[in-house]
């Protein structure tokens, strides 16, 4: 007794607010680590965030030019990106 | 159909195949999309399997530090490469187990993903580990293994500590957004990766070390048992790798040397990040479907018909909470009626308004309203009236009953031609099981018999408002029908509680809104 198809896309209504939640949950967190481990290193630490934050910038941009539209897949995708890239940089 | 089956099979019989291909069917059930989707997964193992293998081989063969060909079988690091994606599987697994013993079910995406991201991460520690090791070995050639592989940890430990910490805490994280699949996802990956990071700081490395010992008395990889004779003359000083050359002398001097590529290089990256951040809000949100179907499924074709020739969309449901509306009450009947004299705010009314712009509100067809329909079941004049009852057992009589003692309804109208409250709970039960029929067409059984729940088979307790969307193609019409659903809902709501004196504010608890749409 209910129309299919709103299961589904009820996501949808609050995933930009989810994403952005989730992409600043985990850069306060790589933040943190990396400035407990560095012994307190802040200027490194942000540069590291700042590299980060540029390429998940850029990657959005992708997304606009490649036409890959914003679901659960790709929130997924780009939490798990965001992951290796930190991982990359060390 | 069946009409049209019987012919095409005599059409058919008779070999007269041209005639039989006059319409097509496109079809398509609630479950395909999933029946579907379950098939794609299953031809997909294969496609899993083969990058794994192809994975496996990769790290296997590369890890070992070749020094010359004589070397070569000894060099090989094949059984560490093979324990350190065995160390992936193993963590993955007990990722699985883990959440299975507390029961957090897994979805197939995360048996698909999660054993490529722990791979790629599992296996970029390794080879920093293995690599550091080599090289520790070179430079100091008189330490014993142990020592020297002591040193390495020491070296790399921290920097692996870093990110296995830093991507645990980002997974575990992200398993604090509402999104199931994000969280559930997450979830596992933090485990795996937590997991995965012990293994390889206490079992590989003694793996490794086992190796090291292997390898300086001369034994083969893989086959350990036999010893091989290689006179230490043979072995060559290796030169560095092309890679290690490009980076010294080429890449490294053009970008740190001058300061002027420094800036261009900067500034190009900082207006790439400007460009990408001035589309962001123009991404799509959504999935298309299509996308997702295996190629050949009959799912697309259904698809396109819907996108080519329906002119209709899907049912939208307007809800009228249970407790919202006192139904027996002229003044909250006036709250959802449609007919003319109704209020404009009210529930049809305003409804009735959105369907004028149908490109904003995604609507194409007015509600059904049982409540007008049962005022004017009550009101036929017809020949014989709709309602009538038995005089005698008062039981209700249809209109195709033929039956003397049957008498019209003594429905008491008050105002506006409404039955008084008790009238009104009276015969509700008796609209809602008449069939309509030639006599009677607004009989309320096959319309609507769920559209409405009754207490004691008289009083209503929450009803529904059945209307349909316009025909709806890509993801972003879905989900503006549904912010438009949910917006007219939102406004029958205010109005609702503004004449009841209450105040609208936005709540997660559904008893808080008497009209709401779907669900």
């Amino acid at each position: 007794m209910f129309s299919i198809f709103y299961v589904y896309y009820d996501q949808y209504l609050s995933i930009w607010r989810n994403l952005i939640i989730n992409l600043s949950l985990s850069f306060a967190a790589v933040f943190l680590v990396t400035c407990i481990l560095l012994g307190f290193d802040i200027h490194t630490s942000f540069l590291i965030i700042l590299c980060i934050f540029m390429i998940i910038i850029d990657m959005f941009g992708v997304m606009y030019l490649w036409h890959i539209e914003l679901n659960a897949i790709s929130v997924v995708n780009i939490v798990m990106v965001k992951i290796k890239i930190f991982n990359i940089n060390q | 159909m069946k009409n049209f089956t019987i012919t095409q099979k005599a059409l058919r019989a008779a070999g007269k195949w041209n005639e039989t291909a006059n319409f097509t069917v496109y079809y398509s059930a609630e479950r395909s999309i999933q029946d579907e989707l379950n098939r794609q997964s299953q031809s997909d193992i294969l496609t899993i399997a083969i990058s794994y293998t192809i994975m496996f081989l990769y790290v296997t063969l590369t890890l070992g530090h070749i020094r010359s060909w004589r070397t070569c079988l000894i060099d090989l690091k094949i059984s560490v490469g093979f324990i350190g994606v065995l160390f992936v599987l193993l963590s993955v697994m007990s990722s699985i187990g883990f959440y299975s013993y507390c029961g957090i079910a897994g979805t197939l995406i995360i048996f698909e993903v999660i054993p490529f991201l722990v791979l790629a991460v599992g296996v970029d520690n390794i080879f920093i580990i293995v690599q550091h090791f080599e090289k520790s070995k070179e430079e100091e050639e008189d330490q014993s293994t142990d020592i020297n592989l002591a040193t390495t940890i020491s070296r790399v430990g921290p920097s692996i500590l870093l990110t296995a910490t830093s991507e645990s805490i980002a997974f575990l994280l992200g398993a604090l957004t509402p999104m199931p699949a994000v969280q559930i996802f997450s979830l596992y990956a933090f485990m795996a990766v937590l997991i995965d990071f012990l293994l390889q700081i206490t079992c590989f490395v003694s793996i490794l070390a086992i190796d090291a010992r292997r390898q300086d008395s001369n034994r083969p990889d893989l086959c350990c048992c036999c010893q091989m004779n290689v006179t230490d003359s043979s072995i060559e000083q290796k030169s560095k790798g092309i890679l290690q050359q490009t980076f010294t002398k080429i890449l490294t001097p053009i970008v740190l040397g001058n300061s002027l590529i420094r800036a261009i290089i900067f500034s190009i990256f900082i207006i790439l990040t400007c460009l990408s951040a001035s589309v962001i809000h123009r991404i799509p949100i959504g999935l298309d479907q299509k996308l997702a179907m295996p190629k050949d499924s009959y799912v697309l074709d259904y698809f396109y018909g819907l996108e080519n020739y329906l002119s209709i969309g899907a049912p939208v449901y307007f809800i009228v909470n249970q407790n919202a509306i006192d139904y027996k009450k002229i003044d909250d009947q006036n709250l959802l009626c449609g007919t003319p004299g109704c209020s404009s705010i009210s529930l049809l009314g305003q409804i009735g308004q959105a369907l004028r712009q149908p490109k904003h509100y995604y609507l194409a067809q007015p509600p059904s309203s049982w409540i007008d329909d049962y005022f004017d079941w009550l009101q036929s004049t017809n020949n014989p009236p709709c309602c009538r009852i038995h005089n005698q057992t008062k039981e209700f009589c249809p209109a195709t009953l033929n039956d003397t003692s049957c008498v019209t309804c003594p429905v008491k109208f008050i105002e506006n031609q409404r039955p008084s409250s008790d009238d009104f709970q009276r015969y509700i039960n008796f609209f809602l099981h008449d069939n309509p029929g030639e006599k009677c067409p607004k009989g309320g059984h096959a319309a609507y018999k769920d559209a409405v729940q009754l207490i004691n088979n008289s009083s209503v307790k929450s009803s529904y408002f059945m209307g349909f969307h316009s025909k709806l193609k890509t993801s972003a019409d879905y989900i503006g029908a549904m912010k438009s659903a949910n917006e007219i809902a939102k406004n029958i709501s205010k109005t609702i509680l503004n004449n009841q004196n209450r105040t609208y504010q936005d709540s997660n608890q559904l008893e808080d809104y008497p009209v709401f749409p779907y669900r």
